[in-house]
C-alpha cells in the first residue's frame, strides 16, 4: 500500500514538470515587451536616450529577460547571440536579417556596437548618414552608406574594417547547426530563483509582481483563494444534499416515472448555461423593480463592518444556488450510475433473502458501496467547478480566483495569469493524486498497479 | 436512413446560412434611385456609385423616403449596427425613427421584434448571425478534435505498448532532421531540403551498422500526453490560451478541439482494445491483411460509433463553452455579436429582460435539443449492441 501511495506520487512530478514548462511557454510567448511595459508610457517619448537604455537594463536584468530562454539553445552558427538587450525591434530584425544573410553574426553584432559608439560620440553629418543602417534591411543597401561616408577619423576607419569583416559573407555558417548548453537560464530562474536573490522562484511560491499594482501575485492570489474554495465546496455540498437522495431513489426505481423524469430535468439544467441561471437570478431577486430581496453583487456589505457572518448571507444565497445547480446534473448522474451497479450485485440479492428491509438494504449496504466511485468523481468535479467559477464570480462580482483571472486577461497582467494557470493545474494534478490514494485506502479491493 | 435525414438537415442549414446576408442585413436587397439601380445587400457596399451617380447608405434616411423604390429584407437590421433612437427599446415598446428631424414611430417592417440593446441594436439579427457563428465555430472544433484525436486512440488502442516497431536508424534521422531545421530554419526554404536530405543521408549510414528494431511504447507515450491536457481546467487554459493568441473564430475552435482529445483519444483506444481481441481480426491478421487495412476497414468501421456519439455530445457543449468565452468577453474579437456577448450586455441592464431571455432560452433550447439527440443515439446504439450478443 505504502509502495503504491509513494509511486503514485513519484508520478506526480513529471506531471508537475510538465504544467511548469507549459505556463512557462506561455509567460515567454506574452505579445510586447513586458519591460516597456514596467517602464511606463512616460518614458517611451525619450525612447532613444542613454538613460532609457540604462533603465531598460536595469528592469530588463531584474526581470531576468537578459538570460538565455531554455536550458538547450538550437541555432545557427550564424546567428548574432542573444539580441534580447536590443530593446529597439527595429535594430534587432536588422541584426537578425542580415546575421541570416552574411552568415556572420558575430561581426554583425561588433559592427553594430561600433556604429551606436560612433553615433553617439560623433553628432557630425557622417553619424547623420549612418544613422539610415539601422532601416536597412540588405547587405547591399548598407555597403551604400558606408561608401558613402567620407571622413578620416579612425573610429570610421574602425566601422569600415568591422564592415569589411561582415562581408566576408561566410553563407556555409547558415547550415552548420550549433547547439547550446545554458545551465542558468529564463526557465531554471523562473523555477529556482535568482542569482542575486530578488526573485524566489515558483518552487518557493514567489510569482513575481503585478503589472498593475506591483503586488506580490502569490498574496493577492492567497487573499482571493478563499472565496473560490468557499464557493466551490459549499456548491458541491448543497449539491450533493439534494442530488444523494434524488439519484438513489432514481436508481431503486429505475425507470419510473420519477426517474424518467429527473433524467428530463437534468438533461435541461445540463443544457441551462450558469451564467444564463445567474443573470436571470439576478434580474428576478436583485432588481429592485422586480424583486428588490438581494444584494445583486460582492460578498459582502461594502461599507461597514462585515465582521458578522450574518450579514454576508444574502450577498452568499444566489451564488451558492447557482454552484450548486451547475454541478447538480453530473452529480446525480453519477450516484444513479453507482448505485444501480451496486444493486445489481449478489450481495444485495442475499440482504434482501435475509429479510432486511428495504431501507436497510438501500441505505446500509448499497449507498455505502456505492459512495467509493464518488471519490473519484469529485477529483473530476473539482478542477470543472474552478474553470466555472471563471464566470460565476465574474456574474456575481465575488473577489475570487476565477475574477481575477478574467480581470487579468483584460488588464493584461501576464504574472497573474501565469500563476492562476500554474496553481490550478497544481490543484487540479493534487486532486487526482489524493482521490487516487483515497479512493485505495477506503476500498480494499481495489487492485493496486 | 438517419444518416441520409442529417445529411439533409446540414445542407438546408448551410444554405440558409449562406443566404443570411439576404435575409438579415441593414442594406436593402434593392433600390432604385432615379434610373440607378443597386443590391447594395448583395455587394456588400454603403456606398453605391454608378457612373457619376453616387449614394452614401450611411448619410442618408433612404428606406423612410418615397421617391426611391426599396426592397428591404425580412429583417432590415445587421447584428451590432446601432440605432440610436431606439436604446434598450422594449420589444412591447413602441419604436421610433428619425425622418427628416421628425421623431416618428418605426414602421412595422422595421420593428424590432426580440428589443434591441443599449447601443439600440437589434438583438433578432444579433442571435440569428451568433446562431450562424456558433454553429461553425463548434463545427469547426469538432473537426480538430475528431480527426487527429481519432487518429492518435487509434495507434494508442492497436498497437500498446510493445506493438510498434520502428528501425533505430530511422527515429535517430528523423530526430536528427526535426532538430538540424530548428537549428538553421532562419536560412529559408532550402533549409527544408538540406534537412531532409541529411535526414535521408544519415538513415542510409546508420543503418548499415544498425539494423535493430526498438519498439515505440505509443500507448504510453499517447496516453502520457493527453494525461497533461487534462491537467488542468479547461476553461483555465481556455481562458490562458486566449491572453496570447489572436482572437477569432478559429483560434477558439482550436483550442476548444484540443481539448478534446483526451477524451477522443480514451474511447477511441478503449473501443480498439476491445473490438482488437475478437476472432474476426485474428482471422483478418491470418489472412495477411496489412494493419491499415485491419484498422481502417475491420476496426474503426465497428468501433467508431461510440466516438462519435461522444462527438455528438460535444458538439452541444462547444457550443454552450463558447456562449461562456463570449459571455465573459475573452477569445472572440469584440464586434462580433453572439448569443454569450447579448447576454453579458443584459448584465448591465437589469432591466432589459430580453436582452437574455431570448438568446438564453434559445441557448438552453439547441443544448437541449442536441445533447436528447446524442442521448437517443447513445440508447439506440446500446439497444442494437445488445440485440446482436
Amino acid at each position: 500500500m505504502l509502495q503504491y501511495i509513494l509511486r503514485r506520487i513519484l508520478l506526480f512530478i513529471p506531471s508537475l514538470f510538465v504544467i511548469t514548462l507549459l505556463a512557462f511557454i506561455i509567460n515567454a510567448s506574452v505579445p510586447g515587451d513586458p519591460v516597456m511595459r514596467l517602464l511606463g508610457a512616460e518614458n517611451e517619448l525619450q525612447n532613444s536616450t542613454a538613460v532609457y537604455d540604462k533603465q531598460y537594463e536595469q528592469v530588463q536584468h531584474r526581470l531576468g529577460l537578459d538570460l538565455p530562454l531554455f536550458y538547450i539553445s538550437l541555432t545557427s552558427a550564424a546567428s548574432p547571440g542573444n539580441l534580447s538587450h536590443i530593446h529597439n525591434s527595429m535594430h534587432r530584425n536588422m541584426i537578425e536579417s542580415l546575421s541570416v544573410e552574411t552568415g556572420n553574426g558575430v561581426w554583425m553584432m561588433q559592427f553594430y556596437k561600433n556604429l551606436l559608439i560612433y553615433i553617439k560620440d560623433h553628432q557630425d553629418d557622417t553619424a547623420v548618414q549612418l544613422n539610415a543602417v539601422f532601416s536597412a534591411s540588405t547587405v547591399d543597401e548598407i555597403q551604400q552608406i558606408v561608401n558613402r561616408t567620407e571622413n578620416s577619423n579612425a573610429s570610421l576607419q574602425v566601422l569600415k574594417s568591422d564592415w569589411m569583416k561582415v562581408q566576408q559573407t561566410n553563407s556555409m555558417n547558415r547550415y552548420i547547426p550549433v547547439l547550446k548548453f545554458h545551465p542558468y537560464n529564463q526557465y531554471h530562474r523562473w523555477l529556482f530563483g535568482d542569482r542575486d536573490g530578488n526573485f524566489k522562484g515558483v518552487l518557493k511560491g514567489d510569482f513575481g509582481n503585478s503589472f498593475i499594482n506591483g503586488k506580490s501575485v502569490f498574496s493577492i492570489i492567497k487573499s482571493r483563494a478563499g472565496w473560490t474554495l468557499f464557493f466551490t465546496l459549499g456548491g458541491i455540498l448543497i449539491s450533493l444534499l439534494i442530488a444523494i437522495p434524488m439519484g438513489i431513489r432514481s436508481a431503486v426505481k429505475v425507470h419510473s416515472a420519477f426517474d424518467k423524469r429527473s433524467a428530463k430535468t437534468l438533461l435541461l439544467l445540463h443544457s441551462l448555461p450558469s451564467f444564463f441561471t445567474a443573470t436571470l437570478l439576478l434580474m428576478l431577486f436583485a432588481n429592485p423593480s422586480v424583486l428588490g430581496w438581494l444584494p445583486a453583487s460582492g460578498v459582502g456589505p461594502a461599507s461597514g463592518d462585515s465582521s458578522s457572518f450574518l450579514v454576508r448571507i444574502p450577498y452568499l444565497i444566489l451564488p451558492l444556488l447557482c454552484y450548486a445547480l451547475a454541478s447538480l446534473p453530473f452529480i446525480v448522474r453519477s450516484v444513479r450510475g453507482s448505485m444501480l451497479e451496486e444493486l445489481d450485485k449478489d450481495y444485495i440479492l442475499t440482504a434482501r433473502a435475509k429479510g432486511l428491509s428495504e431501507k436497510d438494504v438501500v441505505w446500509n449496504h448499497a449507498f455505502r458501496n456505492s459512495l467509493f466511485p464518488l471519490i473519484t468523481l469529485s477529483a473530476w468535479l473539482f478542477p470543472a467547478m474552478i474553470g466555472g467559477s471563471a464566470i460565476l464570480e465574474t456574474v456575481f462580482s465575488i473577489p475570487g480566483m476565477g475574477l481575477e483571472i478574467v480581470q487579468s486577461i483584460f488588464n493584461r497582467d501576464y504574472p497573474m495569469i501565469v500563476a492562476v494557470f500554474t496553481l490550478t493545474g497544481v490543484m487540479t494534478v493534487a486532486g487526482y493524486l489524493i482521490s487516487d490514494v483515497l479512493y485505495t485506502l477506503a476500498d480494499p479491493r481495489v487492485e493496486l498497479k | 436512413m438517419i444518416t441520409r435525414k442529417l445529411i439533409r438537415n446540414i445542407l438546408v442549414m448551410a444554405f440558409l446560412m449562406l443566404l443570411l446576408p439576404v435575409l438579415v442585413n441593414h442594406r436593402p436587397l434593392y433600390i432604385n434611385v432615379q434610373g440607378h439601380h443597386f443590391f447594395p445587400a448583395i455587394s456588400g457596399n454603403d456606398i453605391l456609385k454608378d457612373g457619376d451617380f453616387e449614394l452614401n447608405l450611411q448619410l442618408s434616411d433612404i428606406k423612410m423616403s418615397e421617391e426611391v423604390f426599396v426592397i428591404m429584407p425580412i429583417i432590415p437590421w445587421s447584428p451590432g449596427r446601432s440605432d440610436l433612437q431606439n436604446c434598450y427599446a422594449s420589444p412591447f415598446d413602441t419604436h421610433y425613427a428619425l425622418v427628416n428631424g421628425e421623431i416618428v414611430p418605426l414602421p412595422l417592417h422595421y420593428r424590432h421584434w426580440f428589443g434591441t440593446d443599449g447601443k439600440g441594436a437589434d438583438v433578432l439579427a444579433g442571435i440569428i448571425y451568433g446562431f450562424r457563428y456558433s454553429i461553425l465555430l463548434a463545427l469547426i472544433a469538432l473537426l480538430i478534435a475528431a480527426i487527429p484525436g481519432i487518429f492518435l486512440g487509434t495507434i494508442a488502442g492497436y498497437y500498446g505498448d510493445s506493438g510498434l516497431r520502428i528501425k533505430v536508424a530511422a527515429l535517430l534521422a528523423v530526430l536528427f532532421s526535426a532538430g538540424y531545421y530548428l537549428c538553421v530554419f532562419q536560412a529559408g526554404i532550402e533549409s527544408v531540403f538540406i534537412a531532409f536530405i541529411c535526414g535521408l543521408l544519415l538513415y542510409f549510414i546508420v543503418r548499415l551498422f544498425l539494423k535493430q528494431t526498438m519498439t515505440l511504447p505509443a500507448d504510453r507515450l499517447i496516453m502520457g500526453f493527453s494525461e497533461v491536457l487534462i491537467s488542468v481546467p479547461a476553461l483555465i487554459i481556455v481562458i490562458t490560451l486566449t491572453a496570447i493568441v489572436r482572437p477569432g473564430l478559429f483560434t477558439v475552435a482550436g483550442i476548444l478541439g484540443l481539448l478534446l482529445w483526451p477524451e477522443v483519444i480514451r474511447f477511441t483506444r478503449g473501443q480498439i482494445i476491445q473490438l482488437k481481441q475478437l476472432d474476426y481480426i485474428a482471422a483478418a491478421k491470418v489472412m495477411g491483411f496489412g494493419d491499415r487495412r485491419i484498422i481502417i476497414n475491420h476496426l474503426l468501421r465497428n468501433g467508431i460509433t461510440p466516438v462519435l456519439i461522444l462527438l455528438s455530445f460535444s458538439f452541444g457543449n462547444f457550443i454552450l463553452t463558447e456562449a461562456s468565452l463570449s459571455f465573459l468577453g475573452v477569445g472572440l474579437p469584440s464586434d462580433v455579436v453572439t448569443w454569450g456577448s447579448l447576454l453579458a450586455s443584459g448584465r448591465e441592464n437589469f432591466d432589459a429582460w430580453w436582452l437574455v431571455m431570448f438568446p438564453g432560452v434559445l441557448l438552453m433550447m439547441l443544448v437541449y435539443f442536441l445533447v436528447s439527440l446524442s442521448d437517443k443515439y447513445q440508447q439506440q446504439y446500446r439497444s442494437s449492441k445488445k440485440t446482436t450478443t
